[in-house]
């Protein structure tokens, strides 16, 4: 993981802190282009405190961070968004009361009209089961719907970065094998770069190339997917 | 029945009123999840501004230049400019510094500002003297000085048209703007983002809505919706009194509870639920009108306990 061009992000000493308590400390890490990396971590351990302050929904005290080589610390996150960082999470749920197309129109919110339907058309190709509830409030999808209306409302920006926070979260074996396939397909195309937020380790690490372990806020590990699956983070269950 | 009709009529004007009022409420409690407590008096210091505009407009001479419709145009512009401005400085100075503190601090300075504007106007607009009364009653000169006696609004709606023209007016322009927020929130992107931060205001940063722009635009909609409801209200009481505005956004909140807060339509259903209530009440029961505004806020109280998520209620909540 070396060059600065050659990587979509990169963090460097990233500090952050909720009221006067400390959260994230001295968080370096960089996503090379066009591959997948994953994020694990222990609950509360600050990974979605990290894919935040990568928007800056929460506030960096300290550290800088580059997409593709441009210092982006001074950008609200609407800029963010619009200059190429796209956010899955299932977690935060849907624009409830809006039809799941209205949610894909409302991700896809700097895609010029012109383009917007060849790129829906290509999300309804990738998600069917999306296609199929176009007129259903996304408030009443189930909760495997859901977290591929999060994903499809992400890609179908087609951003330099993903980010996809916990897309397993909840999910049964059958659906998260679905949405590791998505992954990879993504992966496939070498069009982004992925940043992918895990709990769950072994999958996480199929579809990774590079790894980090982030431990009460700090990084405990960072490397190779093969180096984080052999070390102790990994063979060890406790993190 | 004539009776009835002619109740219904005044129902439904002043149904007019407070549902333009309870659509601010809604609109700013959409966008912010504050309850901004000064919407009555916005309203109210849009119908003075309307008067204040048109005294100068008159001593400039300005009806005989322009045509009388551009006339009032214009004093409509010039209120929905001031509300609209003054709905600005209520989100930047009693709601926006208060973002990351209890919620009841904006509550208490949106009323603190509802204060200052309702002080402001009975400060700066002195009635015509009444010097007889003055030299009879030091007291009651005090109080006339201090700008405590109603104001009179000029007749600008259809002012050589009959009482029923003017009302079907009131009516018309309500529903005229209602179809207009209509379309705004529905067919633009500017009005998808609001209700997109109603509904979920963590994913419309994350979807890169530019959240503090849209909220600030909701405020400029919400002032200029506001004015609107003064004018209203001026062509329909004909004479208005400075603190009008506290009873009357009592009434708009009411309204947008009734019809949960965060529905524009609910607000609607709700502003004319309580109309006629307060009409009926007072039309039908002997000396009701005493009591019109309390049978109207029983029935708030009768929805706050029996259906809190407002007349249309809001069923597709998420289980997170
Ligand atoms: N807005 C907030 N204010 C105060 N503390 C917060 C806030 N958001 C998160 N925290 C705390 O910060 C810590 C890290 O939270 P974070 O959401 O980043 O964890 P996480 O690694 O994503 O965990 P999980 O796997 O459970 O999603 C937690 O202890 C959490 O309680
Ligand atoms: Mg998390």
């Amino acid at each position: 993981m070396n060059g600065t061009v050659d990587n979509t992000l990169e963090i460097s000493g990233l500090d952050t802190s909720y009221g006067r308590i400390p959260m994230l400390r001295g968080v370096s890490l960089n996503v090379p282009s066009g591959q997948v990396c994953c994020v694990l971590g222990a609950n509360g351990a600050g990974k979605t405190t990290l894919v935040k302050a990568i928007l800056n929904m929460v506030k960096a005290d300290r550290g800088s961070m580059k997409l593709e080589g441009k210092n982006m610390d001074s950008w609200p996150t609407h800029k963010r968004v619009k200059s190429g960082i796209a956010i899955s999470a299932a977690a935060v749920g849907t624009f409830h009361k809006m039809t799941v197309e209205d949610n894909l129109k409302m991700g896809a919110y700097y895609i010029d009209d012109s383009l917007l339907q060849e790129r829906l058309g290509e999300i309804y190709q990738s998600f069917p089961v999306l296609r199929e509830r176009l007129r259903q409030k996304a408030g009443t999808l189930s909760g495997g719907e859901r977290t591929m209306l999060a994903i499809a409302r992400a890609v179908v920006n087609k951003p330099k970065l993903l980010i996809l926070d916990e897309p397993s979260l909840g999910l049964a074996p059958i659906m998260i094998e679905e949405v590791f396939e998505i992954i990879r397909r993504l992966r496939a195309t070498r069009q982004m770069s992925i940043l992918l937020v895990e709990q769950n380790a072994v999958k996480a690490l199929s579809v990774a190339g590079c790894g980090y372990v982030i431990q009460k806020g700090a990084i405990a590990f960072s490397g190779t997917a093969d180096a984080l699956g052999r070390s102790e983070f990994v063979e060890n269950p406790v993190m | 029945m004539e009776m009835f009709w002619g109740l219904a009529v005044s129902a439904i004007l002043l149904g007019c009123t407070y549902t333009l009022v309870a659509i601010g409420f809604s609109l700013f409690f959409g966008v912010m999840d504050v309850v901004v407590f000064c919407c009555g008096d916005i309203a109210i210091f849009g119908s003075f501004a309307i008067i204040g505009a048109y005294a100068v407009a008159q001593s400039a001479g300005l009806f005989g230049v322009f045509p009388f419709w551009v006339c009032v145009i214009l004093l409509i512009l010039i209120g929905a400019v001031f509300c609209a401005a003054w709905g600005l400085i209520t989100h930047q100075l009693s709601i926006k510094p208060f973002q990351n503190s209890s919620e009841l601090m904006p509550l208490l300075s949106t009323i603190a500002m509802g204060t200052v504007i309702k002080e402001g106007l009975g400060l700066l607009f002195k009635p015509v003297v009444n010097t007889i009364s003055a030299a009879f009653d030091r007291e009651s000169a005090v109080t006339v000085v201090s700008g405590r006696n109603p104001q009179g609004f000029p007749s600008l709606l259809l002012p050589d048209g009959t009482v029923g023209a003017r009302y079907l007016t009131i009516i018309v322009i309500t529903a005229v703007i209602l179809l207009l927020l209509f379309l705004f929130l529905n067919k633009t992107k500017m009005g998808m983002s609001m209700q997109a931060i109603s509904q979920n205001k963590e994913l419309s940063l994350m979807t890169g809505i530019n959240v503090s722009r849209v909220i600030i635009i909701t405020f400029l909609i919400g002032g200029v919706m506001l004015a609107v409801s003064g004018f209203l209200v001026g062509s329909y009481q004909k004479l208005m009194s400075f603190d009008d505005g506290a009873m009357y956004g009592a009434k708009g909140f009411s309204a947008a509870v009734v019809g949960g807060l965060r529905n524009t339509w609910g607000a609607v259903i709700g502003g004319m639920l309580l109309a006629f209530v307060e009409v009926f009440v007072s039309g039908y029961i002997p000396k009701g009108t005493a009591y019109s505004s309390i049978a109207a806020f029983v029935i708030v109280v009768i929805f706050i306990v029996f259906k809190p998520d407002g007349i249309i209620g809001d069923k597709s909540v998420e289980k997170v």
